[in-house]
Formats: structure tokens, C-alpha cells, sequence
């Protein structure tokens, strides 16, 4: 447990260093450890996903009637954002069926844990690469055929064949999980809002962890690999490269390892690794959250029309504008907001020589004792995850209960040739409870606006002692929070 | 200074709702017409207690209109108008959302309607308020003990 969990209270009510090892439940302790587990999920996945890409593919060009469209962008979008990544973090990616083949190449078995496909060249990952800028630009490419991608099946089923190839061919060249970790276009946002989830995986006894000179749990031993997503699960302090595959629980000879049940986020106040990855991340997250609530929720023609390419040039303005705003104006917009952080947290120190060092640049600063512009803006934009996290939620709300109706048919006549498996192929759209929606979507971005309020406090402590400077400090950030749920509260329902 | 500001944003919201609140109800003709994917116009605003007419026109391919929160759902032909008619007895926004498969943005055609006063949204926006105020007041507190 890190030192600086200590004391803290999340929303000054749940102690931030609180765990309770799940692994203690001796039932779940040997589900969790069993291969089969993971292997199991897998395999029920890699079926719906066979489904999914012939409904893609050979199914009905009718969005709302094929299996494609309605599995992915309403249950399983929903499922996600709403349940998986808040209490489990990325255990979606533990029963992820697209980089399975290509794991199972690499591995060249499926339950066992040893072999390696003669000819993979396992290299090491480019160093330069090894955060999230080249994820967030593959996710921005994506995200600007959203539009596209979530209406039409065959635009679905090429962005999931194709991360399977693209997976393949990595596997291929790179060691490891180097896809889902620096590539997976979902892979980056589940990384980074997984640091808010309630769950976690880590080493029991720190102790134990430093007097074992294997690493099993990095090295792998005959039980198990070692960690495919290439972190040191002996020193892993936050859930961002972590993929949930317990393969931890199995190579660990000493049983050191344990997946908790925590507080929420209480990954957001570690600093070690922090980045403007996934700051950037953050920014592409939020703004995302709100420009497709602008395009899909919202009444304006002319931003559906363009998002739906109904013309080139009007999907061009589009792209500018979408990839502009995300980029570059939301950052910038926050970073007004963190000058100012930095700004009176200096001015509220009291020497007047810490103020003039803030303003001579970040050396002068440091020199002072103060933080750089840089480590504020890079700090107070974690508290951007969970109103980032808070405004999905929300979102989903709004695409869930209109849209789960269609469900039904589907499962009946996934591929809309006619056929009624269950008995439901002719079941009618039926909103479900959608005059609620916005009594759910409200409270979601409250409790979003207070967690990271509650972050900005304690991260707005942590890089001013002063208490008098912390709080002047942190005002235009809890500013900045408040002004983003009011334009969210307003899309959805003002 | 605080819990005059925090004073002063309740009191002019609620002095905004009941302005709005206080606007005598009417008879509102209104004309949408449906076309793939949006409807035009896109927002409509009325005052609660309005009767409501709407004449909905659908001029390429049928559409629908079901409208959230009223449970209003009528299947629009191609040039056909069709007439609904009802009392905005609750106020706040609702969508209304196409509820015949039009196309591949059919999920996403939408409109809204605004029955002022919106309560819940300048509650909501109140509530952030106090929020914001009161995490200010705290942090700030803070640092005046210890100064």
C-alpha cells in the first residue's frame, strides 16, 4: 500500500487505503486461479463475436435489426462504461475474445503455459511508443467514423475484424499483448478509466514481494506466464496496464498476489507514472462524451447529417472541427484553468520571490519549492476521469433504455433472415422507462462532479503542503469541473 | 462573501422559475416535419399547461414520433399529416425520437421539448452551484485556519 493512501478518506467517507482481498473467499479464490476461468469467457465471447461478424458481414443492413449493431453499441457499450469498468476494472480485457488467436499463435497452446511459435520475433515494443499517444490517435481515428461505424453492421464488423488481424500480425513482430496494451483503440480509455474502478489486483506483503528474487509474477514459472501485458505485478501501483487475466494469481508461487475490492479511485492520487498520454486521453474522453451527446442525443440536423457523411465536405468541416475541439480546445480551455491553478498556488505561498520564480519558468519554480505549470496541468487533468467516466455513464443511460427493446428481435434473427430462434424475432421497439432517463443521468454526473472535486482537493494538497495555497490553487480547477457538468446537465436535459 | 453568493444563485433561480412559472397557458400550433434523421424544428419550447398541437409531417420515407416522458407514439406516412394533441402538464425536457425504422441514423433521430419551467434543470444547475460553493468554502477554510 502506498504511503500517500494513507489518512485519506475518498468523499470523506471510505478510508482510501481500505482493501478487502477477494482471494480470501475460497471459492472465488479457486475460480479466479483456474485457467479455465479466463479460457471459459473467452470462448463464450469468440462465439458471440463469430456471430457478430457474419451478422456484420451477411446480416441485414438494417442497424436496429441486426445482432452486430444492437450486441455491440447498446449491451455490450453499456455494460461496459456502466458496470465492467467502475467495479472491474479491465476485466473486460481478460475475456477479450480479438486478441485471443493471436495469443494462442504466440503461445502456441491454449490451456498450457508453455511454447512459443517458431518464427514470432517477439521484439521489444518501440520505447518511444510505450504510452498512450499512438491508442489515442487509433482511437480518434476510429471515433471520427463513430458515426458510421455505430449504425451501419459491415462499418462494425471490419473496425473488429480488423483489430483481429491487425492483433495477429502484431502478435507477430512483438512480444506479448504489445497490441492490446499500445494499439487497441478500446484498450487506452478501459486503461485509464480503470483507475477509478473498485477493484484491483496487487501484491499482498510488500515484504514478501522484496525478498523473492524470482518474479515469478514478471518472469513466469511452470504455473504460470509471466505478466502478458509486461507489468511488474510485484511493484503495480494503478490498474492502467493491467488486463485482468489473473495470470499473476497462477505464476506466484508464494500466493502473494490479491485482487481487492477498494475505494473508488483511489488510483488517481498516485503519482508515480503520470503523463500527458493520458492527460490527452482525458481530454479525448470527456470531449467525446460530449460532442456525441451533441450528435446522438441532440436535435441539430446539420451535426447528424455530418457525422452520418451524408456529404464529403460536410464530414470534412466535420473532422476539423471534431478533432480541433478535442485536441486542441479542450486542452487548451483546461490549461487556461491550470494557469491559474498554478497562478495563485504561487501567489498564496508567502514569499514574493516564489511568485516571481513561478513566472520566470518551471526551473525557478522548482527552485522555490513550487510545481512547474506542467506538473499542475498534468496533475489536477486526473480529475477529469471520473466526470469523464461519470459522463458516459450517463450517456449510456440514454442509449440503453431507448434502444434495449431491440435486443430482443435480434437474439431471435440475429442476421435478420428471417428466423425466430426464441420466440422474439417480432417484438416491437418499446422505449423502456425513457422519461426516467434523465433523473438517472443527473445524479450520475453529480456524483461524478464530487469525486472529482474530492480528487482535485487532495491532488491540489499534494502539490501545495500549504493548505492555504492548495485551496487557492485548486478553486479554478473545482471551477472548471462545475462548468463541464453544467454543459453536460444541459445536453442532456436542459 | 460565500453564503451570499450561494444566497444569491438561489434566489435568483428560483425567482427565474417562478417568472416562468407564472405565464399564462396557451393553445401552441406546431409543425414538425420529419426527414431523414432530424426533425425541423428541432427544438420546440412551450410553457407548462400549454395545450399542445402538433401537425407532424413526414416528407421523404414514414417516420414516427414518440415523444419520452408522455408515452406519445404515432406512425407518420410520407405526406401525410397527422395531428396530436395533448396538455404539457410536466415540465422539464423530453426527447422525441423517430419510432419507425427510417434508415441507419434512425437511433439517433431525435428532437427535444422544453416545458418551462425546466425545474429540473435549474435545480440540477443550483445543486452544482451549492456544490461548487460549498467545496470552496471548505478548501478555503482550511487554509484560513492554518494561515
Amino acid at each position: 500500500m502506498r504511503e500517500e493512501l494513507k489518512g485519506e478518506k475518498i468523499l470523506g467517507l471510505m478510508p482510501a487505503d481500505w482493501r478487502y482481498d477477494l482471494l480470501k473467499i475460497p471459492v472465488l479464490g479457486a475460480v479466479l486461479r483456474s485457467r479455465w476461468t479466463v479460457l471459459i469467457g473467452i470462448i463464450v465471447n469468440l462465439f458471440m463475436f463469430a456471430v457478430i461478424l457474419t451478422a456484420g458481414w451477411g446480416g441485414t443492413v438494417i442497424g436496429n435489426r441486426n445482432f452486430a449493431i444492437v450486441i455491440i453499441w447498446i449491451v455490450w457499450w453499456s455494460a461496459l462504461m456502466m458496470v465492467m469498468v467502475p467495479f472491474a476494472s479491465r476485466v473486460w480485457c481478460s475475456a477479450c475474445p480479438l486478441p485471443a488467436p493471436a495469443e494462442w499463435i504466440q503461445r502456441l497452446t491454449i490451456t498450457g503455459t508453455r511454447g512459443k511459435l517458431p518464427g514470432t520475433l517477439g521484439k521489444k515494443w518501440p520505447k518511444a511508443l510505450r504510452n498512450m499517444w499512438l491508442v489515442n490517435f487509433v482511437f480518434m481515428g476510429t471515433a471520427i467514423f463513430s458515426g458510421m461505424i455505430t449504425t451501419r453492421p459491415w462499418a462494425t464488423a471490419y473496425l473488429l475484424g480488423g483489430i483481429i488481424v491487425l492483433s495477429i500480425i502484431a502478435s507477430l513482430i512483438w512480444e506479448k499483448r504489445s497490441f492490446c496494451r499500445y494499439l487497441c483503440p478500446v484498450g487506452g480509455f478501459l486503461g485509464l478509466y480503470s483507475n477509478f474502478a473498485s477493484l484491483e489486483i496487487r501484491r499482498s506483503d510488500n515484504a514478501v514481494c522484496k525478498d523473492h528474487k524470482r518474479k515469478e509474477c514478471f518472469l513466469g514459472s511452470e504455473e504460470g506466464y509471466g505478466c502478458p501485458w509486461m507489468e511488474a505485478p510485484f511493484d503495480m501501483e494503478r490498474n492502467t496496464y493491467c488486463g485482468m487475466c489473473f495470470e499473476c494469481l497462477r505464476s506466484c508461487s508464494l500466493n502473494n498476489m490479491a485482487v481487492n475490492l477498494r475505494p473508488w479511485g483511489t488510483d488517481l492520487l498516485v503519482d508515480k507514472k503520470r503523463g500527458l498520454d493520458e492527460s490527452w486521453k482525458a481530454f479525448i474522453m470527456l470531449g467525446c462524451a460530449g460532442l456525441y451527446s451533441a450528435i446522438m442525443l441532440g436535435p441539430w440536423g446539420f451535426l447528424k447529417d455530418a457525422a452520418n457523411i451524408k456529404t464529403w465536405s460536410s464530414f470534412g468541416i466535420f473532422s476539423v472541427l471534431f478533432f480541433g475541439a478535442i485536441l486542441a480546445g479542450f486542452p487548451l480551455l483546461y490549461g487556461a484553468f491550470a494557469w491559474l491553478a498554478a497562478k495563485l498556488g504561487a501567489a498564496a505561498t508567502t514569499s514574493r520571490p516564489a511568485v516571481g520564480a513561478h513566472a520566470a519558468g518551471s526551473e525557478a519554480a522548482a527552485e522555490a519549492g513550487l510545481p512547474s505549470f506542467k506538473k499542475v496541468y498534468l496533475d489536477y487533468s486526473y480529475t477529469l476521469v471520473p466526470m469523464g467516466l461519470m459522463g458516459w455513464i450517463a450517456f449510456s443511460f440514454a442509449i440503453l433504455f431507448p434502444n434495449i427493446s431491440y435486443a430482443l428481435p435480434v437474439i431471435s434473427d440475429p442476421f435478420g433472415w428471417g428466423w425466430n430462434l426464441l420466440g422474439t424475432a417480432d417484438f416491437p421497439w418499446t422505449p423502456f422507462l425513457t422519461g426516467i432517463v434523465p433523473y438517472l443521468q443527473i445524479p450520475t454526473l453529480i456524483l461524478g462532479l464530487l469525486f472529482s472535486i474530492d480528487f482535485a482537493v487532495k491532488i491540489g494538497r499534494k502539490l501545495y503542503p500549504n493548505p492555504r495555497a492548495a485551496g487557492r490553487s485548486v478553486t479554478p480547477v473545482i471551477l472548471f469541473l462545475a462548468m463541464v457538468t453544467i454543459v453536460l446537465s444541459w445536453l442532456f436535459m436542459g | 462573501m460565500i453564503p451570499l453568493v450561494a444566497a444569491a444563485i438561489l434566489v435568483g433561480t428560483g425567482a427565474a422559475i417562478q417568472a416562468a412559472a407564472s405565464v399564462e397557458p396557451t393553445t401552441r400550433d406546431i409543425t414538425i416535419e420529419a426527414k431523414r434523421f432530424n426533425y425541423s424544428p428541432g427544438v420546440i419550447t412551450v410553457n407548462k399547461g400549454d395545450l399542445v398541437r402538433l401537425h407532424l409531417l413526414s416528407t421523404d420515407v414514414s417516420h414516427g414520433f414518440y415523444l419520452d416522458g408522455y408515452e406519445l407514439n404515432e406512425h407518420l406516412e410520407k405526406d401525410q399529416e397527422k395531428v396530436v394533441e395533448f396538455i404539457a402538464d410536466k415540465p422539464g425536457r423530453f426527447s422525441f425520437r423517430c419510432s419507425v425504422t427510417c434508415g441507419p441514423f434512425h437511433p439517433y433521430m431525435v428532437g427535444w421539448l422544453r416545458i418551462r419551467p425546466n425545474y429540473f434543470f435549474w435545480g440540477s444547475a443550483g445543486l452544482v452551484a451549492l456544490v461548487t460553493i460549498g467545496s470552496l468554502a471548505v478548501v478555503w477554510g482550511k487554509g484560513r485556519e492554518t494561515a
